[in-house]
């Protein structure tokens, strides 16, 4: 019984690491559509913008 | 008299032919057209705005003295190499992972199966984002491993790996999704037999899995092949061909040679050369899979 669980922890960890990887690029994407055009080349290493502006979705529209 | 009907009555009937007709006179006109005049075209000196002269077989020797076109070819191969079965082996596996009963992969499956519905063109220019040396997220993962930063597609050491990266990320959740179908296509009283004979893990899928996934794997095997033979988005997009021609693979050359240089009949040989290619690896791919179709009856 107990092994059972702990083989479901496992494979719970595994299946979230792999879509951790597979859903990376799309973090990057959406959170790079977030910031402002400058943002993209100052801050390099942050996956969060520092203010979250719709300015690229309003020119879209 | 009674010869003549039993003529007519052996014959096929006719009728049937007109009926298939309509299909026929779209399929030549849209599918066989073309191919002919791509073949014919490549013995000509064709410019896309000009008389066409016969030439022989000139295209194809200066497609063969072409380094750049010689190196497109290696590109292409090595992409094909570094794609196809990576993309196969890993689907296979999380295949596995998800066909598990203990765990609820509903989820997982959708996020696996999301770079597949996306756009090449989509897709490349994300990953541009991602491989820029200077404000890029994969020179920071390599950091965070202890690994020195690298340049990725303004390398030409690199920039194929780059390439393929991408395509083995975008190409997993198909597989995946294929592969599963598969597996679950597998009767579980097979299993179970193994089970009571006490066969392990490792042995249930070696004598069972992998035997009956092949219609599967053939299938993955050949398509993926012809894909990977055909690719031009994520080059033309990430790197037009790459630093010092690294990445630029057959499409990528004859859309240049057809559309940027306008030598059609030059881009007609190319193309010409790579149906030939193509062809030559779905015929070994038949005749080995139809051979190891008759061990597996036997």
């Amino acid at each position: 019984m107990n092994r059972t669980i702990l083989k479901k922890i496992l494979l719970y960890l595994l299946l979230i690491a792999l879509n951790l990887i597979v859903l990376f690029p799309f973090l990057v994407m959406i959170a790079t559509s977030l910031k402002s055009l400058n943002e993209i080349r100052v801050s390099p290493y942050s996956l969060v913008p520092k203010e979250i502006r719709f300015d690229n979705y309003i020119s879209f529209f | 008299m009674a010869k003549l009907i039993r003529f007519m009555k052996k014959m096929p009937d006719k009728s049937g032919y007109l009926l298939i007709l309509p299909f026929f006179i779209i399929f030549i006109y849209f599918w066989i057209t073309p191919i002919v005049n791509v073949v014919t075209d490549s013995f000509t000196d064709y410019q896309l705005f000009g008389a066409k002269s016969f030439t022989g077989i000139d295209n194809y020797i200066k497609a063969f003295s072409d380094t750049t076109f010689v190196k497109a070819m290696i590109n292409t191969l090595l992409y094909t190499v570094g794609t196809v079965f990576p993309t196969m082996i890993l689907g296979f596996l999380i295949a596995q992972l998800m066909n598990s009963s203990l765990v609820r992969t509903k989820i997982t499956r959708t996020f696996m199966f999301l770079p597949h519905v996306l756009s090449m063109v989509a897709v490349s220019v994300i990953w541009l984002l991602i491989y820029d040396p200077a404000y890029g997220h994969a020179n920071l993962i390599l950091k965070f491993f202890g690994m020195s930063p690298s340049k990725w597609l303004q390398n030409p050491d690199t920039a194929l790996i780059s390439i393929i990266i991408m395509s083995v990320w975008k190409g997993i959740g198909y597989n995946m999704i294929i592969n599963l179908a598969g597996l679950q296509n597998i009767p579980s009283s097979f299993y179970e037999v193994a089970d009571l004979d006490g066969a392990n893990y490792f042995q249930k899928t070696w004598k069972i899995t992998l035997p009956m996934m092949s219609p599967t794997t053939f299938f993955l095997l050949v398509t993926g092949l012809i894909g990977s033979f055909n690719v031009f988005e994520q080059v033309n997009v990430m790197t037009g061909g790459g630093p010092a021609n690294a990445t630029t693979t057959i499409i990528h050359q004859v859309y240049l040679n057809g559309f940027t240089y306008f030598n059609m009949g030059y881009a007609s040989a190319q193309s010409v050369i790579l149906i030939v290619i193509v062809l030559i690896v779905t015929m070994i791919n038949f005749r080995v899979s139809s051979k190891s179709a008759e061990v597996d009856m036997g």
